[in-house]
């Protein structure tokens, strides 16, 4: 632990982040400063670095060159931080990811156990509360394969929320849904938005971002082309990329 | 703890119903059409019909006696006459094992357990038909069959699980093994060494413990080689990569052979148990190859999520890929598990006693009994069978399991 000098209310703090995939340089510099409480949204063409960008911040990925600083934590090769970030960044998955093997609440429960040492009964307790939170404590003890896709990606917020984050990161967590499915999940993130939760969300559902992001971010070619708050993006975008990439997805 | 989704398999979905033939409408159906059909179905009724005037007259004339007045050998080779109580009671709680897992894992074990069910009854009622078995041994396979029905009865309830299940089979196995071994020479249980162990009680032993052994070493030695360790990594290679290459029976000569001479002299090496290695060496370097498969089968997006949520390298590992892995790999494991009860035999090739090494022993040991050895290999192959038919229905039960289950 480190740096308690960056301000208190900094929540995540990039400075000229790159990345390679062997050759391919895919993050190209990207400084970003994202405040507690924030609603950041992150879009972009495929292949842009938007899902690869979120996914350093809790070192799913590997930076190369640059600095993250997450609550006040230097990303380096120094386990003990990486585990710190990663337990108080929550991270919903576009695939959610849930653990085939283990009931809906034992989901939940687990990371609470193992990483927080949690008691059985607290633990239980929790991921009940956090099951109502996205309006599906009846389906605690059904497996996920049980579930449609749409409470599944529920579940897997619940999860996430379970380690009580300061951050939660969602990587496109409606493309791989149905549509009649998305408003459920969309439902839960925006009361969550509304809760305070400080937010980086990749995704390209552009109602969601007008509805609760502070801030858009359109990522292109490993670089942030252009930043602003949804009024100043969707109304009167300055970029050509930015403008051609609405003009598809609105 | 938590129960284990191995459960009563939830409904599936309606299947498609067989189309109801007559018997000469099936006929018609599988057996004559199209017309090279009816050729190979002319061809198959002749094989039968040769191959039952040769069986028949043998079966009515075969030398029975060669195996009942031997069942004891067959059963137990040298044990002791007057310590056999102690292979009796000794081995008492494996069919109340075997209920028990049947009652806890249902369906799937249901035909293992009254395969050996009514394996016990037939042979409680062929006791009755002749003197040659012992009152001792007519009284085991007529009380087996009830422990079984025990087990499966406590099985059925809320208090045991899986878990509970394995736990008991292993310490009763110790159990027996310390039982059937015995203490020093004054004790109530006077030492037997292992070379007086013998037959279908040395099969089973070693099928047994070979399975408790093999399996944990598999997965340990699977998870070496996936380390990142170097160290490892290298050994788990080096282990799995010489043995899978090895024939058994090579290791089974190196092990009972050569490696005596590297022992110290004061010891006198314990045969079974070198022979015990050299079917654990060779089954664990396969088991851990399809363990290995299977943790790969595990997508990276579990790890990831586990990672995500904070936890250590070990709790990902052993938490959440280790279990998917073992799942997904328990045919491919029950699997190997036959193929360890079926290689116990080679060790009758080196002179020991198990089922296989029994009825060689009273083929060539008795000069009555020379031209009997039909119906003694009939018999022994027809014990192994059983067994291993048993067990092909636990791995069909799975795989039912599998396809059928939402987990």
């Amino acid at each position: 632990m480190s740096a308690q000098s960056v301000e208190n209310e900094v929540m995540v703090q990039t400075t000229d982040v790159e990345k390679w995939f062997g050759s391919l340089h895919v993050l190209r510099g990207i400084s970003v400063t994202i405040k507690k409480g924030e609603v950041v949204v992150i879009f972009g063409p495929s292949g842009s670095g938007k899902s690869t960008f979120i996914r350093t911040l809790n070192r799913l990925e590997e930076h190369h060159k640059g600095e993250i600083i997450v609550d006040g934590t230097v990303l380096d090769n120094d386990v003990r931080n990486i585990e710190t970030v990663r337990s108080e960044i929550g991270m919903v998955f576009q695939q959610f990811n849930l653990f085939p093997h283990k009931t809906v609440i034992d989901n939940v429960a687990l990371a609470p156990k193992l990483v927080r040492k949690l008691s059985k009964v607290d633990a239980d307790e929790l991921a009940m509360n956090m099951l109502e939170l996205v309006k599906i404590p009846e389906q605690a003890h059904k497996f996920p394969g049980q579930l449609s896709g749409g409470q599944q990606q529920r579940v897997a917020i619940a999860r996430a929320l379970a380690m009580q984050p300061k951050i939660m990161m969602f990587d496109e967590p409606t493309s791989a849904l149905d549509p009649e499915m998305i408003a459920e999940v969309l439902d839960v993130m925006i009361d969550l938005a509304k809760s305070g939760m400080t937010m980086i969300v990749v995704t390209h559902e552009m109602g969601f971002a007008r509805e609760v992001a502070d801030r858009l971010m359109m990522f292109d070619e490993g670089l942030i082309v252009e930043e602003g708050t949804p009024d100043k993006m969707f109304d009167n975008p300055q970029h050509d990329r930015t403008k051609e990439f609405l003009s598809r997805v609105l | 703890m938590a129960v284990e989704n191995m459960t009563e398999p939830k409904p599936m979905n309606e299947l498609r119903p067989e189309e109801k033939l007559s018997i000469a409408g099936w006929a018609q159906k599988n057996l004559f059409s199209p017309w090279y059909n009816s050729v190979l179905t002319a061809v198959g009724v002749i094989l039968v019909v040769m191959l039952l005037k040769e069986a028949v007259p043998f079966l009515i004339d075969a030398q029975w006696p060669a195996v009942t007045t031997n069942i004891q050998i067959l059963l137990v080779g040298q044990y002791p006459s007057e310590e056999l109580w102690r292979v009796g009671a000794g081995v008492l709680p494996m069919p109340f094992i075997v209920g028990l897992a049947w009652g806890v894992w249902g369906s799937m074990m249901r035909t293992f357990s009254v395969t050996l069910v009514v394996s016990a009854v037939l042979t409680a009622i062929s006791s009755l038909f002749g003197d040659s078995m012992s009152s001792g041994l007519a009284l085991w396979f007529t009380v087996s069959p009830f422990l079984v029905l025990l087990g499966y009865a406590v099985g059925r309830r809320d208090f045991i699980g899986p878990r509970q299940v394995l736990i008991i089979w292993f310490l009763f196995l110790l159990l027996t093994l310390f039982f059937l071994r015995g203490f020093g020479e004054d004790s109530a249980m006077p030492h037997v060494p292992t070379d007086r162990w013998g037959g279908l009680l040395v099969t089973i032993l070693i099928a047994q413990v070979g399975i408790a052994v093999v399996l944990p070493l598999g997965i340990v030695l699977a998870l070496a080689r996936q380390s990142n360790l170097w160290f490892f990594k290298g050994a788990a290679i080096a282990y799995i990569e010489v043995l899978r290459a090895t024939p058994l029976l090579a290791l089974l000569f190196l092990m009972l052979i050569v490696s005596p001479m590297f022992l110290p002299d004061v010891t006198t090496p314990d045969r079974l148990m070198l022979a015990f290695i050299a079917i654990v060496l060779n089954n664990s370097a396969y088991m851990a190859e399809n363990i290995r498969g299977g943790l790969q089968s595990v997508s990276r997006g579990q790890v990831e999520a586990a990672q995500a949520l904070g936890m250590r390298g070990s709790h990902v590992t052993l938490v959440i890929v280790l279990p998917q892995a073992i799942r997904a790999t328990i045919p491919a494991i029950v699997g190997q598990f036959i193929i360890l009860f079926k290689d116990t035999a080679v060790i009758a090739l080196v002179g020991l006693m198990d089922l296989l090494g029994a009825a060689y022993a009273i083929i060539l040991g008795q000069d009555a009994w020379r031209t009997a050895d039909p119906e003694v290999f009939l018999f022994v192959a027809a014990v192994y069978w059983i067994f291993t038919y048993g067990m092909s229905s636990v791995s069909a039960g799975v795989e039912k399991r599998m396809r059928t289950g939402a987990d």
